[in-house]
């Protein structure tokens, strides 16, 4: 019981991975809560025009919650692991939410000032992207849970190949193909 | 609708399309997809929307994800305490009649209780109750503990009972007054019938950031224990028990320059018991069995388990590690009876002879042999480690440092005294071998109704000889594999496709077998050295295992299963040993080195539990990342931890 970072979210994390399933329903209130928090505060606080800087934070945050130093190094790439599928939930469960409201969840690019302006228009709702990505899962469930791993976990190649104990390379391969069937399931 | 299959053809084709451009890929398709024109549609398309300009998913969510989360206005009660237009300290009341979930989430940031306690954040959840950090607004903003009963306690049939017991430890908690124990402040209600408790907030790291590999300072330690036991004793005298006493529930402070212990977490434990016992036939024990007695395992803790506890704690804190390592309650009550395989002193050749007899007392398995108080305990420990001549402590440590060094040793064998050490918790943990189950099984009987637990005493064998061998590890990761490096063996840690191989050398010339013992009783043994060849090792001669074939590639061994961890047993013996020697042929080249027959691993198993009765001298050279053992007799045998990623 230090007073630093909620200590029971890494706890929370090791009875998930341990198999225990009820602590995933306790997990996800916990990190929303606290991304929520974080996430307003900067809002308030900060330009929104700067959304890289927000999100570097929520990244921040994110980890300070989940305590990775804490957690033994070998079981650090499950984390991640773990992480992109919280996030997924998190983000799913607002998006569904306001479908219900007849609202759309649209994944904003975040435009950088010194970037030249990208085609507009064409970025999906979260709740199809979801859609989406279960359909893939259906058909290849390694792709989807390298893409779960890259965009929502925010991995790198090499993170999600020691996630999943492949080969960077293949791993490579395998995101590219991810990557150009949802583009296409996504632009019907 | 594409199948599964369709879809690996269609990917097969496109992965390797995605590397080629212009002329390059038309050729390539023309080939891959010849009189599949469905197939070529299907990869171009797939091409086309990869190469498109909008490719929102490079980027991941997180760059977007503040975003939608704080805009998310239609998101649950969660958010609404984060509301843009109140400060971010403004205190939200809570009202009565609020129902039980709405209430859950009340109890968050910036709730302020009874109109006195301003809730910061959430410190801890356990299995029973929730601990909050809060601002005592009465007493400007002095900062305080508040703990509360889970919830979910009150939705069951008991929960008029459970909150009786909760009470009655505030009460019994309040009671206490000692220095050692985080005192209670207050006592409250929340609208739902639940009581909560005001504690002072201790700024101070829990014990259990202390420990360390290779245990801590013993007068360090003495003091320690001693104040703990006193703040033990104060409760107890109160009858309270505090029944989940471990390290995490130990809070440092240094006050005055000096190290002050507190106790927390009083009482939850009692609510703990009575849930695991009474409710249903799940047991539900949140914290942690290793430092549990074996009578409070059994559902019937009393204040000695709490000395019991202590002396797990001690131990921890002087070597290192616990003296029982399994995770479930039914595998430490089984270690609990068979008795404590590595006595404090074999960990630690420093410690008092006397203090170790301190601890084996308060970890007597019965807890009438154990200390009749906390106090009693904590004196005799500290009397133990002060009553040791300064002088006589170094005599003990530089004897160890001269400990003969073969001068016919190659010069790279060597291992500087500076660097020297006691190696740490993992290896040290490999090497809590087998124990001699003879010796144990007469022992046992006898100390059934003594005083001490089950203890191996050591057979003192007549200082024949002494033997020494040197090993080091080379590890190739998978993603590496041009990239060989030596490690310790307690880094030794692979994944499915990572490889290792072992050197092995010794001043002196003998027989050297290496057996893998696994975790699976199906396959128990596999003979990794010799392989069909002898067992023979020259003095001085440095021994690459598996030896060279003539293959580069083929001389490794591999990590095999995930998340598992093999045993290497390491036997250097003067003569060729009768009972490896037949093993070796048993495990012929066909069966690939595994030990099939039952009555061949019974042979094995009894040859290495006798054996291992004398345990070896470790020395962990992290600069050459060699392991030295060294040992009385003719035989020496060691174990290493394999770990499996």
């Amino acid at each position: 019981m230090t007073p630093t970072a909620t200590p029971d979210i890494t706890k929370l994390l090791l009875a998930w991975s341990a198999g225990d399933q009820e602590a995933l329903k306790h997990l996800i209130p916990l990190v929303e809560a606290e991304l929520n928090r974080i996430a307003h505060r900067q809002m308030r606080r900060e330009d929104p025009g700067h959304p890289l800087e927000t999100s570097a934070l929520v990244n921040e945050a994110y980890f300070r919650l989940v305590n990775i130093e804490r957690v033994n190094w070998q079981n650090r790439a499950h984390f991640f692991g773990i992480s992109a599928t919280i996030m997924r939930q998190i983000l799913m469960d607002i998006g569904r939410r306001r479908q219900r409201n007849g609202e759309k969840t649209v994944l904003q690019q975040s435009v950088l000032d010194e970037m030249p302006v990208r085609a507009q228009g064409a970025s999906p709702d979260l709740v199809a992207l979801d859609d989406a990505l279960k359909a893939l899962a259906k058909l290849d469930e390694l792709k989807g849970r390298i893409v779960e791993l890259r965009f929502f976990g925010g991995l790198t190649i090499e993170e999600t190949a020691e996630v999943l104990k492949l080969h960077p390379s293949k791993i490579k391969r395998e995101w590219l193909s991810a990557k150009a069937w949802l583009y296409r399931e996504l632009g019907n | 609708m594409m199948t599964p299959e369709r879809w690996r053809q269609v990917d097969g084709v496109l992965q390797q399309a995605q590397e080629l451009e212009g002329d390059a890929l038309r050729r390539f398709l023309d080939a891959a997809c010849a009189g599949d024109e469905e197939l070529r549609r299907e990869v171009e398309s797939l091409l086309a929307a990869e190469r498109a300009e909008d490719n929102f998913l490079s980027q991941p969510v997180m760059e977007v994800a503040a975003g939608i989360i704080a805009n998310n206005s239609t998101g649950r009660e969660t958010a609404q305490q984060y509301d843009d237009q109140l400060p971010s300290n403004a205190p939200t009341l809570i009202k009565a009649g609020q129902d039980d979930g709405q209430l859950r989430l009340g109890l968050m940031q910036g709730v302020l209780l009874d109109g006195r306690y301003l809730i910061e954040r959430e410190l801890g959840r356990g299995g029973i109750g929730v601990v909050f950090l809060a601002q005592d607004q009465r007493l400007s903003g002095k900062r305080v503990v508040i703990k509360v009963l889970l919830e979910h306690w009150l939705k069951t049939d008991n929960r008029l009972w459970f909150e009786r017991k909760f009470r009655e430890e505030i009460k019994a908690l309040a009671l206490i007054d000692h220095p050692g124990v985080v005192p209670a402040l207050d006592v409250g209600q929340l609208p739902d019938g639940r009581s909560y408790l005001v504690m002072q907030f201790v700024a101070g790291e829990p014990l259990s950031q202390s420990i360390s590999p290779s245990g801590i300072a013993l007068k360090r330690a003495a003091n320690l224990i001693h104040q703990i036991a006193l703040a033990l004793y104060a409760a107890h005298e109160k009858g309270v028990i505090h029944r989940d006493l471990k390290p995490d529930n130990i809070l440092l402070q240094t006050v005055d320059g000096e190290e002050r212990i507190k106790l927390i977490d009083f009482g939850i434990a009692t609510v703990r018991d009575a849930i695991g016992t009474g409710s249903s036939s799940t047991t539900v024990v949140a914290g942690t069995p290793r430092y549990m007695a074996p009578e409070q395992l059994q559902g019937k803790p009393e204040k000695a388990s709490d000395t019991y506890a202590l002396g797990v704690i001690i131990y921890q804190l002087v070597t290192g590690q616990l003296p029982f390592n399994s995770k479930t309650l039914t595998e430490i009550a089984a270690e609990q009876r068979a008795g404590i395989k590595v006595r404090p002193r074999d960990l630690h050749p420093d410690l008092p002879e006397a203090a170790e007899r301190a601890i084996l007392k308060a970890l007597a398995i019965d807890p009438a042999n154990r200390y009749q108080d906390a106090r009693e305990f904590g004196n005799q420990f500290r009397q133990a480690i002060e009553a040791v001549d300064p002088f006589q402590t170094n005599i003990g440590v530089s004897l160890q440092e001269d400990a003969p060094v073969y001068s016919d040793a190659p010069p790279t064998q060597r291992f500087p005294s500076r660097r020297r050490f006691l190696i740490s918790a993992a290896t040290l943990l490999a090497m809590l071998l087998l124990g001699a189950l003879a010796w144990r099984g007469l022992r046992f009987d006898r100390t059934d109704s003594g005083n001490n637990p089950p203890v191996n005493p050591k057979p003192t064998l007549p200082a024949v000889t002494e033997r020494t061998v040197s090993y080091s590890f080379w590890l190739k990761r998978a993603a590496h594999p041009r990239n060989v490096e030596p490690v310790l063996s307690r880094d030794l840690i692979g994944g499915p496709r990572d490889e290792f191989r072992i050197n092995v050398s010794s001043p002196q010339a003998g027989y050297l077998y290496l057996i893998n013992e696994r975790p699976t009783p199906t396959q128990k043994f596999d003979v990794m050295f010799p392989a069909g060849g002898s067992a023979e090792m020259r003095a001085g001669q440095v021994l690459q295992i598996p030896p060279p074939s003539g293959q580069p590639e083929n001389d490794w061994f591999g990590f095999e299963r995930e998340g598992d961890t093999d045993k290497i047993w390491l036997i250097w013996s003067a003569h060729e040993v009768p009972e490896l020697e037949a093993v070796k042929h048993w495990a012929n080249a066909e069966d690939d080195g595994k030990i099939k027959n039952r009555e061949e691993v019974e042979t094995l198993r009894r040859y290495l539990a006798a054996q291992s009765a004398n345990v070896p001298t470790i020395e962990a050279d992290e600069a050459t990342k060699q392991t030295k053992l060294t040992g009385k007799g003719p035989v020496l045998v060691g174990s290493i931890t394999l770990r499996h990623r």
